[in-house]
């Protein structure tokens, strides 16, 4: 295949992630149309006394980090689902909700696997033209989504 | 190291990439002593699944010999003959506590794309995509694998590579569906799709007690793998009313479980499946679901559809009305590998289920790229392409 197909291909191909991410984002919003007054919610799967209750009496490290800039809530998850951790982001706090998002991905990551997953870094990639949007999504990987 | 690597739509090249490191302590290094083309792979190479970057590694499906540890993997040891599920769990989530590994929250370290996409992130998968993670794939000389003492499993001496090649992700995904499917004895099964996984759903509808097993696929020579070495009923919908032939078979009930294992790249559906096929080229839907309509179509009353083939996002034209006004269960889902490879394993040993006959084709990894024009084009009566590196 020449260059110019190629290109046209993966234009193509891009063009049709965007078609999908842009109809998939639309049923998104139409579900969760939050406002910052909602909190970052997440459920790990561990008892209540494991998540909130630590002899040391602070947050779990990645929420630490955030100290006060953030408000945190435990619960008890209904039906033996573990523990919700709730998190808002005080008026004015210096982090954004995709800092909290990240933080409570990897929180949940410590308690349930015992550590924070290698990030998916470029080890073989090349950068094309079309490239850019995908890799962007994926720098932001942990800090997006609908949490 | 070597390995097949994405480099555009339609394009596949064999390249040198940096040999994998142990970056967590529950990763090992597997040396990669065999594996196979996948259909789902087709979706990627066709640029269905456009999550791909250039020089991407692909391949999920693969056994091979553990050359490292990490400090926290403690089932294996260097020298062991693995078989590893293509889909990559933490063991440690809500989701693997309930045996739903491939839902697994910590196995995807990309989720937002998938959230974004479909509402909440799947575990990982190795070779596929950065929407599953970005892993690298098993078409490569070695390969990390993470969470190793979750998805890798030993392979028992009395199983050969060439067998337990399967059991890394065909075995377990066709076993789901007719498991998943609720398959009972004395049911009627039919399957859509006789590649790999069609083939392997079938085998374990007749284990599962199933009282007749019909599959349905428009290649003659992948019917005739399935009448010679299953012992299935087929039908080539090329030449016979396939709803026809199954109100038959069922004395006009249609069949209690029917499994679809063809995926997004449908063919077939007469004049729906030819909007179907323009409007996937002109990326106005991302899928062509001719196979699962025919599947909630001729399903009895109350009966079970499982879908094991690939789809990426949107069809159009679902039969919701035969869904409701039928009260059939639909039922979907990537494999839950973990959860069955270990029994697939006994009976492998046992003989109960065999897949050597499947790699119709078997190549060095050098030969990649034409081991997927065999495999795609269906050249050579090629069913699954397997590659040593």
């Amino acid at each position: 295949m020449t260059t110019r197909r190629t290109l046209a291909a993966a234009s193509l191909a891009a063009t049709g992630a965007v078609a999908a991410a842009a109809a998939a984002s639309r049923y998104a919003r139409a579900s969760a149309r939050t406002t910052d007054d909602h909190p970052v919610a997440i459920t790990v799967d561990r008892p209540l006394a494991e998540v909130a209750g630590r002899p040391d009496g602070h947050t779990l490290d990645p929420l630490a980090v955030l100290g006060d800039a953030v408000e945190v809530r435990y619960t008890t998850a209904p039906g033996d689902r573990g523990t919700e951790i709730r998190a808002w982001v005080r008026e004015g706090a210096p982090v954004d909700r995709d800092t909290v998002r990240q933080a409570l991905r990897e929180t949940r990551q410590i308690l349930e696997t015992g550590s924070v997953m290698p990030p998916d870094e470029p080890v073989t990639r090349r950068r094309t033209l079309v490239s850019a949007p995908l890799e962007a999504a994926v720098r932001h990987a942990g800090e997006g989504g609908r949490l | 190291m070597r390995a097949l690597q994405w480099t555009g739509v339609g394009e596949l090249e064999v390249g040198q990439v940096p040999d994998p490191q142990v970056l967590a302590p529950r990763d090992m290094i597997v040396r990669v002593v065999r594996t196979v083309t996948c259909g789902s792979d087709l979706h990627l190479l066709n640029g269905y699944v456009p999550f791909m970057r250039s020089g991407d590694v692909i391949g999920h499906e693969f056994v091979g010999e553990v050359v490292e540890v990490g400090p926290e993997v403690a089932r294996h040891h260097v020298g062991d003959r693995v078989v590893v599920s293509s889909f990559i769990a933490c063991g440690g989530c809500w989701y693997c506590r309930h045996e739903l590994f491939s839902l697994c929250d910590n196995g995807n370290r990309n989720p937002a794309i998938p959230e974004t996409l479909w509402g909440h992130a799947p575990g990982g998968c190795f070779g596929y995509s950065h929407a599953m993670g970005g892993y690298e794939g098993s078409h490569a000389e070695y390969v990390r694998v993470p969470f190793a003492d979750v998805g890798a499993f030993t392979i028992p001496d009395e199983v050969s590579y060439e067998r337990a090649l399967f059991a890394s992700d065909s075995v377990p995904t066709g076993w789901m569906g007719a498991d998943l499917g609720g398959v009972q004895p004395g049911d009627v099964v039919a399957v859509w799709g006789a590649g790999a996984v069609g083939q392997m759903a079938a085998r374990a509808a007749t284990l599962l007690g199933a009282e007749r097993v019909l599959v349905v696929d428009p290649l003659a020579e992948r019917l005739d793998m399935a009448r010679t070495h299953l012992g299935c009923e087929v039908v080539d919908p090329t030449t016979e009313d396939v709803g026809a032939v199954l109100l038959d078979a069922t004395g006009g009930r249609g069949p209690d479980v029917c499994i679809e294992a063809v995926g997004s790249e449908a063919s077939g559906g007469g004049l729906v499946g030819a909007v179907d096929r323009a409007k996937q080229a002109m990326r106005l839907q991302t899928d062509r679901p001719a196979a699962l309509r025919d599947a909630v179509y001729q399903c009895r009353k109350g009966g079970s559809v499982f879908v094991l083939g690939v789809y990426a996002a949107l069809v159009d034209s679902f039969p919701a009305g035969a869904l409701v006004n039928k009260g059939l269960t639909v039922r979907g889902a990537q494999m839950h590998g973990q959860r069955y490879i270990p029994m697939l394993l006994e009976r492998m040993a046992r003989g109960e289920i065999v897949t050597e006959h499947l790699a119709t084709h078997t190549m060095p990894l050098d030969e990649g790229p034409r081991a997927y024009d065999l495999f795609k084009n269906k050249k050579e009566g090629c069913v699954r392409a397997v590659l040593v590196p």
